[in-house]
C-alpha cells in the first residue's frame, strides 16, 4: 500500500513537472524568437537606412544632371561637393552615354574620390578603361534602373572592402516610353563602417552577427578569413552540410527568419534570427547559443528539478511513515482476527496514545472481542438455563401427565361402561385436565375442564383445581354443589384472575342416570345408540375461580345403554386452520355423528385425527381435551 | 390487533379491532391499564370489530375489570360479534362485565 501511494505521488509530481517545463519552455522560446527576430530586424533596418542614404545621393545627383546645363566646370564642382561633404562616400563618378556629353566626346566620366591628401580627380574615360562595358555601367544601363554592385575589393581604394551603387540618369527630351539613358551615376560606399557595425553587435555572451551578401557571400563575420573568400554554399559543400545551403537559402529568400541551426555554422549548437537589407537584398544574421538563449529556462529548471526533488522526497519520506504507522496496525488487527476466528478472544489490539482512526479501530476492535466473549459466555448460561428449564419442563410435563389417569382400559373390571380421554397441551404443560374416578362403588365421576391460558402457570392452576374437585366431590353430593365449593376455593386470593371451564359429571352405574354440572365449559355432545348427536343442554353457570357467589345449577339425564357422551376443551372446536377458519362445533358434531359405535379410544383418536388433518400446518393454538364415555348397561347383578 | 382510543367526556371508548387471544392479550391489557393510570375512570369496549377472544383474552378483560372497580370506575362492553357473545354467554361474563348493544347505549344519554 506504502508503495502505490509513494507511485501515486511521484507519477503526480513528474507529470506537472514535465508539463510545467514543457509550458515554459515553450513560452520562453517563443520570446526569445521574437525578440531575436525584432533584434535582427532592427539592425538591419539600421544598415539599410546607411545604405539607403547613400543612394539618396546618387539620385540627388542624378536628379540634378537631368535638369540643367551642365558644363565639365559646373560638374567637376558638384562631383567635388558631393565627395567631400559626405564622409561615407568613398567615390563617387558620373559616366556618360557615348557622345552624350558633349557630342564630340564619346566618352566622358569624371570620377572623384577620397585620398589621403583630400578629394582627388580622375577620369575614368581613357584608352586602356573601357567602362562601356563595366558591370557598373552596363548592368543598370540594361535594366535602365539603380543596381548595388556585389562587394569587391578594390586595390585603388587600399584595399578596402567596397560596394557601388549605380544609378541611370535620363535624357528628359526623349519621350516618355523609350526614355533615353544619359549617363550611370555612382557612388562608392566602403563597408568598412557597416561591418564594424555587425561586428560589434553584442548577441547574448558567446553570440555574434554577420553578414552575407545577396549571393551569400560573407560581408562581416567573427571569421575574418571566410570575409569575401567563403560564402554560405561555399561552406555547406566543404563541410558537406546540406543544412547549410538551406539554410543560406532561407536567409536570401525570406524577409526575417528564426531557425534552430544546431552546430551546422561551427560552434555549438545555436539558433539564427535573421533580416534582410531591403535595398541590396543582403542579409543579417544573428547566432544565438541555445543554452545562452534559454540560460533562463534552464536555470528556472533546475531550480524546479531541486525543489521538486526535495518535494517528493519529503512526500516519500512522510508518506512512508503514515502508511507504516496505519499498516503495522491494520496487519496486528488481521492477526487478531484470524485469532478470533479461531475462537481465541483474548486479543488486545488497542494502540496506546492514539486518538485518530487507527487508534478508534484498534478500541473497537478489542471491545468487540471482548463484547463477544461476554455474549458468549451469557449464551452459554442462558443456554445451559434453557437446557435445565427445558428438562424440567420435561419433568414437569411427566408430572403433569401422572396427574391425569392414562391407564386405558381406565376400569376394566366393570363393564358398565368404557372411558377414554386424551390431553394434548399447546406447550410442554398444558391447562386442560380431564379426570375419572370412581366416587363409590356405584357412581363414576368424570370432570373436563380448562384453565384460562396455557404452559406453566395454567398447568398449575389446573392441578389445585383437579384435587379440589377430588376432594369435594367426596364430601357434596350434586354437582352444583361441587363447582360452588371448588369455585369458593379458587375465588380466593385470586389476584391474578385466572379462572378454569368445569364440566362436571357424576353417572350412577345403577340407574344409568347422569347428573352433570357446568362452570362455563363447552356443552358435551352426546351421541344417541339410533345415530343422532345433540350437545347437551347445560343448566348454566360462569367461568370458576372469579366471582365468590357464583350460583351453578345441575341437571339430569338418563343415559340410554350405548349413549356415548364426547366431552371436550375449547381446543377442540376452536382450533384454527392455516387460513384462520376455526373447527367450530357444527364440524365437531359432523365429525363425531358417526362415531357412536365405535370403540371409545378409537373415537377420541379419530376425532384428534380430524382435527390435525384441519388444522394441518397451523401450530396448536390451545390445549386439546377429548373424552368419550360410552354408557354400555346398567350393573348387572 | 388494533386498538383505537376514543376520549369522550361520560367515558373513554376503546375500540378493538382483530382478536384478543395469547398473542395480543398483553397488549390490550397494558393499554387499558395505561388508561386507568391516566386517570380514565368508565371504560367502554368497543368490540364491534373483535372477532375472536381467548380464554386469554378473557382473562385480561377480567384483569381490566377488576382494576377499574378499585379505582371507583367501570369496564362495560358493547357491539359484540355473535363468536364473542357466544362465548362471553358460555363464561357467564355478562354477569361480570355490563354489556351493551350499542355504543351510544353505553355512553348513555349525553
Amino acid at each position: 500500500m506504502t508503495l502505490l501511494v509513494l507511485l501515486g505521488a511521484t507519477a503526480v509530481f513528474a507529470f506537472i513537472l514535465a508539463y510545467g517545463n514543457y509550458i515554459i519552455h515553450e513560452i520562453i522560446r517563443s520570446d526569445a524568437e521574437t525578440g531575436a527576430k525584432y533584434r535582427a530586424e532592427s539592425v538591419a533596418s539600421k544598415m539599410d537606412a546607411e545604405l539607403r542614404s547613400v543612394a539618396e545621393i546618387a539620385e540627388t545627383v542624378a536628379y540634378a544632371l537631368q535638369y540643367g546645363d551642365w558644363n565639365e566646370e559646373t560638374m567637376n564642382a558638384l562631383m567635388f561637393r558631393v565627395v567631400g561633404n559626405n564622409e561615407q562616400l568613398y567615390g563617387s563618378a558620373v559616366a556618360f552615354e557615348e557622345h552624350a556629353f558633349r557630342p564630340e566626346l564619346r566618352a566622358y566620366a569624371p570620377y572623384f574620390y577620397r585620398s589621403g591628401s583630400g578629394v582627388t580627380y580622375e577620369q575614368l574615360a581613357s584608352s586602356s578603361y573601357n567602362y562601356f562595358v563595366k558591370d557598373w555601367y552596363f548592368i543598370p544601363r540594361e535594366m535602365k534602373s539603380p543596381v548595388w554592385s556585389a562587394p569587391y575589393f578594390d586595390e585603388g581604394g587600399g584595399n578596402a572592402l567596397m560596394t557601388t551603387f549605380s544609378l541611370p540618369f535620363f535624357d528628359l527630351r526623349s519621350p516618355g516610353e523609350t526614355r533615353k539613358i544619359k549617363g550611370i551615376v555612382t557612388v562608392d560606399l566602403t563597408l568598412d563602417g557597416l561591418t564594424q557595425k555587425v561586428e560589434a553587435v553584442r548577441v547574448k555572451k558567446t553570440g555574434y552577427a554577420f553578414l552575407v551578401s545577396d549571393q551569400g557571400q560573407f560581408l562581416a563575420h567573427p571569421q575574418k578569413d571566410w570575409i569575401m573568400r567563403e560564402s554560405i554554399f561555399s561552406l555547406a559543400e566543404e563541410w558537406n552540410r546540406p543544412r547549410l545551403r538551406e539554410i543560406g537559402r532561407q536567409m536570401l529568400r525570406e524577409r526575417m527568419g528564426f531557425l534552430d541551426i544546431g552546430d551546422v555554422l561551427g560552434g555549438k549548437a545555436s539558433f539564427l534570427a535573421f533580416a534582410r537589407l531591403p535595398s541590396t537584398g543582403w542579409s543579417l544574421g544573428l547566432v544565438f547559443p541555445e543554452d545562452e538563449l534559454f540560460a533562463e529556462v534552464n536555470s528556472l529548471n533546475r531550480t524546479i528539478m531541486l525543489q521538486a526533488l526535495v518535494g517528493v522526497g519529503l512526500l516519500l519520506g512522510v508518506s512512508f511513515l503514515v502508511a507504516r504507522s496505519i499498516a503495522r496496525p491494520l496487519r496486528r488487527m488481521a492477526q487478531a482476527t484470524r485469532r478470533v476466528a479461531e475462537g481465541d478472544l483474548e486479543i488486545d489490539v488497542t494502540e496506546p496514545g492514539r486518538q485518530d482512526e487507527v487508534g478508534q479501530l484498534g478500541q473497537a476492535f478489542t471491545r468487540m472481542a471482548q463484547d463477544l466473549k461476554n455474549y458468549i459466555r451469557e449464551l452459554t448460561e442462558t443456554t445451559a438455563a434453557k437446557q435445565r428449564i427445558e428438562s424440567e419442563l420435561s419433568i414437569a410435563a411427566r408430572i403433569q401427565k401422572s396427574m391425569l389417569p392414562s391407564r386405558f382400559p381406565a376400569f376394566p373390571e366393570r363393564d358398565e361402561f368404557d372411558i377414554h380421554a386424551v390431553m394434548r397441551p399447546a406447550k410442554e404443560v398444558g391447562g386442560d385436565l380431564y379426570d375419572f374416578f370412581l366416587l363409590d362403588d356405584n357412581r363414576l365421576c368424570m370432570v373436563v375442564g380448562d384453565v384460562s391460558g396455557k404452559g406453566v402457570p395454567a398447568a398449575l392452576f389446573m392441578a389445585v383445581t383437579k384435587y379440589l374437585i377430588e376432594a369435594t366431590s367426596g364430601s357434596e353430593e350434586l354437582p352444583d354443589e361441587v363447582l360452588s365449593r371448588v369455585n369458593g376455593q379458587l375465588a380466593r386470593n385470586n389476584e391474578s384472575c385466572m379462572f378454569v371451564t368445569i364440566f362436571l359429571g357424576i353417572l350412577n352405574l345403577t340407574t344409568g342416570e347422569l347428573v352433570y354440572a357446568s362452570g362455563g365449559h363447552n356443552p358435551p355432545l352426546l351421541l344417541s345408540p339410533e345415530g343422532e348427536a345433540d350437545f347437551l343442554a347445560t343448566p348454566g353457570g360462569p367461568i370458576v375461580g372469579v366471582m365468590d357467589d357464583a350460583v351453578f345449577g345441575t341437571d339430569k339425564l338418563a343415559l340410554k345403554p350405548g349413549s356415548v357422551l364426547l366431552a371436550y376443551s375449547d381446543g377442540v372446536t376452536e382450533a384454527f386452520s392455516a387460513d384462520g377458519e376455526a373447527f367450530s362445533e357444527e364440524r365437531l358434531h359432523r365429525v363425531a355423528q358417526p362415531l357412536w359405535k365405535k370403540p371409545v379410544e378409537e373415537i377420541t383418536d379419530l376425532v384428534m385425527n380430524e382435527i390435525d388433518s384441519f388444522c394441518d400446518g397451523a401450530p396448536q393454538a390451545d390445549d386439546i381435551t377429548i373424552l368419550a364415555l360410552r354408557f354400555d348397561h346398567a350393573t348387572r347383578r | 390487533m388494533r386498538i383505537d382510543v376514543d376520549k369522550h367526556e361520560a367515558a373513554v371508548i376503546v375500540s378493538v379491532d382483530g382478536r384478543i387471544d395469547t398473542v395480543s392479550a398483553q397488549e390490550f391489557q397494558d393499554k387499558v391499564e395505561e388508561l386507568l393510570d391516566e386517570g380514565a375512570k368508565m371504560i367502554v369496549l368497543d368490540f364491534e370489530k373483535l372477532q375472536y377472544v381467548s380464554s386469554a383474552g378473557l382473562r385480561s378483560i377480567l384483569v381490566a375489570a377488576r382494576k377499574a372497580k378499585s379505582r371507583g370506575g367501570a369496564v362495560s362492553c358493547c357491539s359484540l360479534q355473535t363468536m364473542v357473545r357466544k362465548v362471553f354467554d358460555l363464561s357467564g361474563f355478562t354477569s361480570m362485565i355490563t354489556v351493551f348493544d350499542s355504543r351510544q347505549q353505553a355512553l348513555g344519554p349525553e
